[in-house]
């Protein structure tokens, strides 16, 4: 696998019949998305992965395409993928899964999404969990931000899409690592963590991956709030919570907990991602962009007992969450 | 949609990912459980929830007759919320309290 979870070329017979995994690499204005994915590709080696681009500027990427996968690459000009041209994802999509079935396509195995750096991620994820054809070709396999070294944090905490994207991801990494000091760089490793527990952090330089830290996870008692400059653009508190439980879930009252939740609150709920030991089935992984959840997935390997929830919310009072979910699961 | 009751397919949601067969248990017995929780989340809005047994379907009902079929639970909640003037809050202390004290309304 390669920083953005792509399968190399010996990886490929095994996923060959399952759906098509997807990536989505996101990350704001100039933090590195094109130059980590031509990297990324060239790592792989594997010329059964697919790319469609998004952006303002169509004439920059076609030269960029050029060089990674012409074949496959599709472009959606005019403007954000996840706000104002879902649609044409979908066709884009559904336009690569055509060219295969009529044969003038390899198959790819894997798609790796290229948004905007102004894209909300949500809406994408949504795309793909959702349109009634493409849930059954694609499965959204991870959300892979980028984050400037230089000018990271100051994107952040400045503009609301920078944040929103931050708390969507499974991986961040962090781009331009040699631009700046190794304190700086620690010091920012720490800020992510802070905003987004449930991802890991590869800091990288010149697309050479120079240290991975995995999820740092939450205390017991939920950390504070998250204030933003009253400056900025948004000035909403965020919060983690982590939700955990020793004992084997109930898998109808958790669901029942979450749906209403999110049906509630779905615009406030930003992150859910969690590891379940559901009773009778074992461990299962969750995970939601916003207030999009993904079906289950069941895991192997050693997982540790009891589950572990990890929710970021915007304004939603998380001691009330906390006994929320604790009343929910301990109905009779 | 369905060839013998005419009905929409409902939507692949995530809350019904585990059957009863995922889960290793009797026939229904996922389906009753999940009965079992609505009805007492729902009971502090004067909602009944009724099984009719058939397909992912359930009937949701006030005390005055007005009932709505709901397909998964995104359906169950937009019906309470039509036919509730109150309304379901996962987070509403009041609800959390009943639930505590076994859902009584």
């Amino acid at each position: 696998m390669t920083l953005l979870g792509l399968p190399l070329a010996t990886d490929c017979d095994a996923i060959r019949r399952s759906r098509r995994g997807v990536t989505l690499l996101s990350g704001f204005l100039g933090s590195g998305k094109t130059t980590l994915l031509r990297n990324e590709l060239d790592r792989a080696g594997d010329e059964s992965i697919a790319v469609i681009v998004n952006d303002f500027c169509e004439t920059i990427f076609d030269d960029v395409l050029k060089n990674v996968n012409g074949e496959h690459s599709v472009v959606l000009s005019g403007g954000c993928v996840c706000c104002t041209r879902r649609d044409d994802l979908a066709r884009a999509l559904a336009g690569l899964l055509d060219a295969e079935q009529r044969g003038n396509t390899p198959r790819s195995d894997h798609i790796v999404i290229e948004t905007s750096g102004l894209s909300d991620p949500g809406p994408v994820a949504f795309t793909i969990a959702n349109d009634p054809v493409l849930k059954h070709h694609y499965v959204l396999a991870r959300v892979c931000v980028t984050v400037d070294a230089l000018t990271g944090m100051d994107s952040i905490e400045r503009h609301e899409i920078a944040l929103r994207q931050l708390l969507a991801a499974d991986d961040v990494i962090v781009t331009k690592a040699d631009l700046v000091s190794p304190e700086t760089v620690d010091s920012l490793v720490r800020r992510l963590h802070e905003f987004n527990p449930s991802a890991t952090v590869s800091v990288t330089a010149i697309g050479d991956l120079l240290r991975r830290e995995e999820p740092s996870g939450v205390t017991a008692s939920g950390r504070p709030d998250i204030q933003l400059d009253s400056g900025a653009v948004n000035t909403s508190a965020i919060s983690t919570l982590e939700l955990a439980t020793d004992e084997q879930l109930d898998w109808q009252a958790f669901s029942v907990w979450l749906s209403l939740l999110l049906h509630r609150y779905g615009p406030h709920v930003l992150r859910v991602k969690a590891v379940l030991d559901v009773r009778d089935v074992g461990s299962v992984a969750l995970n939601g962009v916003q207030h999009i959840v993904h079906r289950p997935e069941h895991l192997t390997g050693s997982v540790r007992p009891g589950s572990r929830i990890v929710l970021i919310v915007n304004s939603i009072d998380t001691e009330l969450l906390r006994q929320s979910f604790h009343t929910f699961l301990s109905i009779n | 949609m369905c060839i013998l009751c005419y009905e929409f397919a409902a939507d692949d949601h995530w809350s019904d990912w585990a059957s009863d067969t995922e889960l290793n248990e009797p026939p229904g017995r996922a389906r009753f459980r999940r009965v079992h929780i609505l009805s007492q989340v729902l009971a502090p809005c004067g909602l009944t929830v009724y099984d009719p047994g058939s397909g992912p379907h359930l009937v949701i009902a006030d005390h005055k007759g007005a009932a709505e079929v709901a397909a998964g639970l995104p359906a169950v909640w937009q019906a309470a919320a039509r036919l509730s003037p109150r309304q379901v809050d996962v987070l509403d202390p009041a609800l959390l309290e009943k639930l505590r004290a076994g859902g009584q309304a």
